[in-house]
């Protein structure tokens, strides 16, 4: 039993290792640019500014509104930082060094989608806030269950986010051929978000928002199986 | 690994960009401990041919073997084995020369802090890099950064080197410090590289072969 078990450990931990590797190279990289971090935070300061003015800062339909605004703004701040997940790799040329290591390419997207997700997380630490104040209102349900929930709908955005960047980092038509591939893919996680959200400012438990929860999650899957499976070609052809 | 007599064959091997020949059934077989050379005009699958070996681009048609590895099915244990310098650095431009080989290092498998270091300075004053290490690669001069993409390149010991024209942007005393590591990793390592300088490959290479129209025209020996 150890003998077919410990093998599978020790690949797990390899490919885990490798992972993060490319993770907190991506985080060093990105410390030390700042680009996507002060976009971000430009850009979700400029989207609640925006929508406030549309909307009037004191609407009273302002949860009407808010899932929408809320989830748009976090889609775009994903389409700033994973426009360049690959792409920056592969116009540096830097693509090749992480082609010729000896890893699973499944540790890259892992560590790419890792990184996106944190970025977006970032983004979101900003732009949620800031809308609470700016277009005020606030989740009335448990506030785990909210970071949980937009936890889930950010690393569905990440995943899908990533493998398009990998699509698109060989075409020069790049800013064209990324929110073409994303449009038919992230409906499927925007949608049911969207309206979870609506839930979670009203005061939803889970029970009201298991639905969404399921639709997420299965979304989830999915990606990350169909990922999984296509990524080496992606890579290497 | 299956038995082979030669460390890296090459079967019929054809690489085809649209309508155009990359490459065209190219058969070779590099021996252990050989510095190989390939010359030929631009464009003549010099470039294309590293890259198959070196598991980047996959051939159209034909075999590849490297210690008897298949490259197409066991890619993997290939890049363990092989150190690959490109025509492009695959430096980044922001971590230091130091952070640079560390990753690297790490995505072979070295994560002993203190292994780490010792093999980063070690390889780093083969080249004479060992006090720019802590300077971003992106401040550094083409040459210096082409002396840490070799260090970069030969940090994990490879076995095989795959040498994209090493020699280009090198100064005299990069030259130099090469051609002395090529002549001592030639006891424990293979050595296939490219170069348009007909002296150099004639001083430190026991064969050449050249390329002509993407195909390999003759091997002669010069040692």
């Amino acid at each position: 039993m150890t003998k077919r078990t410990m093998p599978f450990l020790s690949s797990s931990v390899t490919f885990l290792e490798d992972a993060l590797e490319i993770l907190f190279k991506d985080l060093r990289l990105e410390l030390r640019r700042g680009y996507e971090i002060y976009s971000i935070m430009v850009l979700a300061l400029l989207s609640n500014l925006s929508f406030g003015f549309a909307l009037g800062i004191m609407n009273p339909n302002v949860l009407e509104f808010v899932p929408a605004v809320l989830w748009i703004s976090i889609l775009f701040i994903g389409m700033l930082g994973f426009t360049t997940v690959f792409v920056r790799e592969m116009d540096k040329g830097t693509i090749d060094g992480l082609r010729l290591a000896p890893i699973s390419p499944q540790a890259i997207l892992l560590g790419k989608t890792i990184y996106t997700f944190m970025l977006m997380c970032v983004g979101a630490v900003f732009i949620i806030p800031s809308s609470m104040i700016i277009l005020n209102y606030t989740f009335r349900s448990d506030y785990l269950l909210v970071i949980l929930f937009l936890g889930l709908g950010i690393l569905n955005i990440a995943v899908v986010g990533s493998m398009v960047s990998a699509l698109a980092m060989y075409s020069e038509s790049r800013a064209l051929i990324i929110p073409a591939l994303s449009l038919p893919l992230v409906p499927g996680t925007l949608v049911p978000s969207i309206l979870a959200t609506g839930k979670l400012a009203t005061g939803a438990t889970i029970d009201m928002i298991l639905s969404e929860l399921q639709l997420n999650l299965a979304f989830l899957l999915l990606m990350v199986a169909a990922f999984w499976i296509t990524f080496e070609y992606v890579l290497y052809d | 690994m299956s038995i082979s007599t030669h460390l890296i064959e090459t079967s019929h091997l054809s690489k085809r960009y649209g309508n155009r020949f990359g490459l065209k059934d190219a058969d070779l077989n590099v021996e252990n401990h050989e510095i190989f050379a390939l010359m030929g005009p631009n464009g003549a699958g010099k470039s294309t041919l590293l890259r198959i070996l070196a598991t980047l681009t996959r051939p159209t048609s034909g075999e590849v073997k490297i210690f008897g590895y298949d490259i197409l099915k066991q890619e993997i244990q290939v890049r363990r084995l092989i150190g690959v310098v490109l025509h492009h650095s695959l430096l980044y431009d922001e971590l230091s020369g130091r952070e640079n080989l560390s990753f690297y290092m790490r995505l072979y498998g070295f994560r002993n802090k203190d292994i780490l270091k010792k093999s980063i300075k070690d390889k780093a004053s083969l080249f004479g890099v060992e006090d720019r290490l802590d300077d971003h690669v992106g401040t550094l001069s083409s040459g210096l950064k082409k002396r840490f993409d070799i260090v970069r390149a030969i940090i994990h010991n490879p076995r095989i080197l795959l040498l994209d024209e090493p020699f280009s942007s090198l100064d005299l005393e990069g030259v130099e410090h090469l051609k002395n590591y090529l002549n001592w990793a030639k006891g424990s390592s293979t050595i296939i590289f490219s170069t348009h300088n007909l002296d150099i490959a004639e001083e430190i290479s026991d064969r050449i072969a050249t390329l002509k129209d993407s195909q390999i025209t003759e091997i002669r020996c010069i040692k």
